[in-house]
């Protein structure tokens, strides 16, 4: 068994136990409506914590092509930004079902459910516009200056928003003494590193692909038979 | 619904996400390779 294979199994392994502890370790949380539901948030929050630092080395990877012209630093940019995608859908849909329990609604339109709302439709305007720019360069150039443009959005609605504004979520938890239980801290930390190593590897694999997608489109097209015209059809 | 079934699905919803997608970049990775081998087997 090679090393990266090993490695892989471990991280299966690995958040397989966590998710059992949570089950059989943590202890229902006190305070909450529904004190059994309240060990979701040991799922929701490394999500929720994925969903920002895939959208920064987003960032980052734009600014790195920015300044080197680099089509790789491109590639790690849009897979950074399909892997942000990713955990933000499993944050809002592990959250909504955490809101249904505790708060009595899927959705409550809370500032930061609004605010992963509005990240989520700027960021999909980063894969249209990836979409929309068939020329390479261009493409690249141009989703590497929007992706500059969205993050200081996102800081704001993930990091700024939600302090201003009344809101159903508690701030602060995650470091202080007074914030969650140091079994929940344990748990919800020990998730965040088994996905975060799962993270890794989504990422090299999505670069994988991005790659051969490249080898792929240098391959001379074989087909150079023309395009039938329709009849009628002005050309 | 009952609480803890809806604690349930939970971690079920992320592995089914993240697998899910794992799964999927697999799949691409795999017919890429078969077809650049194809084509260089020509």
């Amino acid at each position: 068994m090679t090393n990266s294979t090993m490695g892989k199994a471990m991280t299966g392994v690995w958040i397989a136990a966590v998710t059992v502890a949570a089950f059989l370790w943590l202890p229902p949380a006190q305070g909450f409506r529904s004190p059994e539901a309240a060990r979701m948030v040991v799922f929701h929050v490394p999500c929720a914590i994925l969903t920002f630092v895939a959208f920064l080395l987003n960032a980052a990877y734009s600014w790195k092509y920015l300044r080197s012209r680099d089509p790789l630093s491109d590639g790690k940019a849009n897979a950074a930004a399909e892997l942000g995608m990713l955990f933000a859908i499993l944050a809002t849909a592990t959250g909504s079902l955490f809101a249904l329990e505790q708060w009595g609604s899927a959705w409550n339109w809370d500032p930061r459910e609004t605010s992963i709302v509005i990240l989520m439709l700027v960021y999909a305007a980063y894969f249209v516009l990836r979409g929309a720019v068939e020329e390479k360069t261009k493409r690249a150039r141009l989703s590497a200056a929007y992706a500059l443009l969205a993050f200081p959005a996102m800081v704001f609605l993930i990091w700024i928003l939600p302090r201003i504004v009344e809101s159903l979520h508690p701030t602060n938890t995650l470091f202080t003494r007074m914030g969650l239980d140091v079994t929940y801290r344990v748990t919800l930390w020990s998730f965040f590193a088994g996905l975060l190593a799962v993270f890794v590897w989504m990422f090299r694999l999505r670069l994988r692909v991005e790659q051969l997608e490249a080898r792929v489109r240098r391959q001379p097209d074989e087909d150079t038979t023309p395009e039938p015209v329709l009849t009628g059809e002005q050309r | 619904m009952n609480p803890l079934l809806t604690y349930m699905i939970t971690p079920l919803l992320v592995w089914a996400g993240i697998f899910g997608y794992l799964f999927w970049l697999d799949m691409r990775v795999r017919a890429l390779e078969k077809r650049l081998d194809e084509e260089a087997s020509r």
